[in-house]
C-alpha cells in the first residue's frame, strides 16, 4: 500500500515537472517562432536553415530549365563561372540572351568511350537556351517563385523572374512579384532598381521611375556606406538609367551629374565623356537660341 | 535440360495475378495522380501552358514508384516460396527450377510493364492537357526504355533473391545499386582519369561491366520537349538492356539450380 502511494507521488511529481517544463518550452517556442515569423514566415518556422538549401536548389533548377536540361553535373568540368547564365542575362539590360558568346555551361568534350558516345543520344547534348524558343522562358518561372517561397531573402529570385516576366510582356505580374520581394526585403536597392526600370521602360511613368531610381541610389549608398570595396555594378546600372531618364527629359545638368559619377566606375569612361560632351553642346545650343 | 514455354507462361500468370491482388500499385497510382494534379493546380504568374515542372514531378514519381514496385515484388518471389515451403509441391510437379525462376521473373516484368503503361497513359493525358500537344514517338520510346530498364532491375533482384537470405536485404542492396548507377554510372570513366593505379583500372572495369541503366532515363528529353531519339540508336539501347536482363537471369538460374532449399 505504501509503495503504491509512493508511486502515485512520483507520478504526480513527474507530471508537475513535465507541465512546468512544457509551459516553459511553449513560451520559449512562442518567442522564437514569433521571431522567425517576423523574418521569413511559415517555411522559416518549419524548415529552419534547410529552407535556404531548398531555395538554392530550386534556383539552380530554374537555371537548368534556362539551359533546357543541358547542364553540367558536379562531375563535369566547366569553365570558371561566377553565377548562372540566366542571372547574367537578366542582369544586363542590353543583353537579351541572343549573344553568341561562349556560355559557362558549355561542358561538351570529346566522348571518352563508346558508352559515353552512345549515351549522348539519350539526354540533351545540344546547348539551347530557353529564350531561343517561343515563350520558352515561361518554364523557368515556377522554380523561381517556389525558390522565393522557401527563401524570401534571395533577391535574385525576384530580379531574374521580373526580367523574364517583362520579356513575356507580363508587366503587372513582374511589378507584383517585385513588390512581394520588397515586402520581404524592405528598401532593397536591387529590387527598387528593377521596379524603377518597370516604371521607366514599360509604364513610361517618368515621375514614379525617377523617384524609385533615386530611392534605389540612396539605398545603395546607405547599404554600402560601411563597405571598403562595394560592388559598383548595381550603382553603375542605377546611374545609367537615371542619367538616361534625365537626358530624355532634357534635364541636362542632372544627367551630366549622374554621368560624371558613372565615369568613375565605368570600364569605358571615354564613351561616357562623349555623351557628357554631347549634352553640354546641346545645352550651349539651347542657351544661344 | 529442356525448357517448356507453357510452364513458364503458367508460372508467369500466377505471379502476375499475385501482383495485381496486392494494393501497392493502386495506392501509388492514385498518389501520383493526386500529387501531379495538386502541383498542376498551382498558378504561376497567370501564365498558361507551363508544364515543365508538372512533367518533371510526375515522371520522378513514376520512376520512384515503378522502381520500388519492381524491386520489392521481385525480391520476395523466390524467398517467400522457400519460406512457406510451397516451393516443394511446386517442384514436385513436372517443372524445373529454371522454369520457376524464369516464369516468376517474366510475370513480374509483364505485370510492372502493364502498371507502367497505366502510369505513362496518365502522364501523357496530363501533359497533353496542359501543353495541348504530345510527342507520341518520344513518349512511346520513353515507355519502352523504362520497361526494359525495369527488366534489368527485376533480373538483378531475382539474382539477389537466390543469393541473399532475406528479401529486405536484397531490396535494400538492389535499390542502392540502382540509385548509385543512376547517379554515378555515366561519370565513372571520367572520374577514373584522375585516379592512380590500380584504382583507375578497377573503376574502369566496373564502368564497362555494370548495366548502364541511366541510359534508359529519357525524362530530360520529355520534360524539355526534345525530339524523339533516332530509332536505330533506340533499338540498340533495347538490345543492350535485354542482353543484360538475360545475363542476370541466366546467372540467377545457375545459382538457383545449385541452391540447397532447406
Amino acid at each position: 500500500m505504501k509503495e503504491k502511494i509512493t508511486t502515485v507521488y512520483i507520478i504526480c511529481l513527474l507530471f508537475v515537472l513535465c507541465f512546468g517544463l512544457a509551459c516553459d518550452l511553449d513560451r520559449w517556442q512562442d518567442s522564437s517562432s514569433r521571431k522567425q515569423d517576423e523574418s521569413s514566415g511559415f517555411f522559416s518556422a518549419v524548415l529552419g536553415e534547410t529552407e535556404g538549401l531548398i531555395s538554392a536548389l530550386l534556383y539552380l533548377k530554374a537555371d537548368v530549365y534556362f539551359h533546357r536540361g543541358y547542364y553540367p553535373s558536379i562531375f563535369d568540368n566547366t569553365s570558371e563561372s561566377t553565377g548562372s547564365k540566366m542571372e547574367k542575362t537578366a542582369g544586363h539590360p542590353d543583353e537579351h540572351g541572343h549573344n553568341h558568346e561562349k556560355c559557362e555551361k558549355d561542358y561538351s568534350r570529346e566522348p571518352l568511350d563508346w558508352i559515353d558516345r552512345f549515351s549522348r543520344s539519350f539526354y540533351p547534348s545540344v546547348h539551347v537556351h530557353a529564350d531561343e524558343i517561343p515563350r520558352g522562358q515561361k518554364e523557368i518561372l515556377p522554380w523561381l517563385k517556389l525558390s522565393a517561397t522557401f527563401d524570401p531573402h534571395r533577391i535574385e529570385n525576384y530580379t531574374v523572374a521580373a526580367f523574364w516576366l517583362r520579356s513575356l510582356g507580363k508587366i503587372n505580374e513582374a511589378e507584383e512579384f517585385l513588390r512581394d520581394g520588397l515586402r520581404a526585403n524592405p528598401g532593397n536597392p536591387e529590387l527598387l532598381f528593377e521596379l524603377g526600370k518597370i516604371y521607366k521602360d514599360d509604364r513610361k511613368d517618368i515621375t514614379k521611375a525617377r523617384n524609385i531610381l533615386e530611392l534605389s541610389l540612396a539605398r545603395w549608398r546607405e547599404v554600402t556606406a560601411k563597405e571598403k570595396e562595394p560592388d559598383t555594378f548595381l550603382l553603375q546600372q542605377i546611374l545609367v538609367h537615371l542619367g538616361q531618364l534625365e537626358r530624355d527629359q532634357r534635364n541636362y545638368p542632372l544627367a551630366i551629374k549622374y554621368f560624371e559619377e558613372l565615369k568613375k566606375y565605368s570600364p569605358n569612361p571615354q564613351a561616357i565623356q562623349k555623351q557628357i560632351d554631347e549634352m553640354k553642346e546641346e545645352m550651349n545650343k539651347s542657351a544661344a537660341n | 535440360m529442356g525448357i517448356k514455354l507453357n510452364n513458364i507462361f503458367a508460372l508467369a500468370g500466377v505471379s502476375m495475378r499475385e501482383m495485381y491482388r496486392r494494393k501497392d500499385f493502386y495506392v501509388v497510382l492514385i498518389l501520383t495522380v493526386i500529387l501531379t494534379l495538386a502541383m498542376g493546380s498551382m498558378n504561376f504568374f497567370n501564365e498558361p501552358g507551363v508544364a515543365g515542372y508538372i512533367k518533371e514531378i510526375c515522371l520522378l514519381l513514376i520512376w520512384i514508384f515503378a522502381l520500388v514496385i519492381a524491386i520489392t515484388a521481385s525480391a520476395r518471389q523466390i524467398p517467400s516460396e522457400i519460406e512457406s515451403g510451397t516451393i516443394f509441391p511446386l517442384l514436385a510437379k513436372p517443372v524445373t527450377r529454371t522454369e520457376v525462376l524464369v516464369g516468376k521473373a517474366l510475370g513480374c516484368w509483364i505485370a510492372t510493364g502493364v502498371a507502367l503503361l497505366l502510369f505513362y497513359l496518365i502522364f501523357g493525358l496530363l501533359a497533353a492537357s496542359w501543353e495541348h500537344s504530345l510527342d507520341f514517338s518520344l513518349n512511346i520510346q520513353s515507355y519502352f526504355a523504362h520497361w526494359v530498364m525495369l527488366g534489368i532491375v527485376i533480373s538483378m533482384a531475382f539474382l539477389g533473391s537466390v543469393i541473399f537470405a532475406a528479401p529486405s536485404s536484397n531490396t535494400t542492396i538492389c535499390l542502392v545499386v540502382v540509385v548509385a548507377i543512376m547517379v554515378l554510372g555515366r561519370h565513372l570513366n571520367n572520374l577514373s582519369l584522375n585516379m592512380s593505379e590500380p584504382l583507375r583500372t578497377i573503376i574502369q572495369v566496373i564502368y564497362f561491366s555494370i548495366p548502364h541503366i541511366e541510359l534508359f532515363d529519357f525524362r530530360k528529353l520529355l520534360v524539355h520537349n526534345y525530339p524523339a531519339v533516332a530509332w536505330d540508336k533506340f533499338f540498340l539501347l533495347l538490345i543492350y538492356g535485354i542482353a543484360y536482363s538475360l545475363i542476370f537471369t541466366l546467372i540467377a538460374c545457375l545459382v538457383f539450380n545449385r541452391k540447397r532449399l532447406r
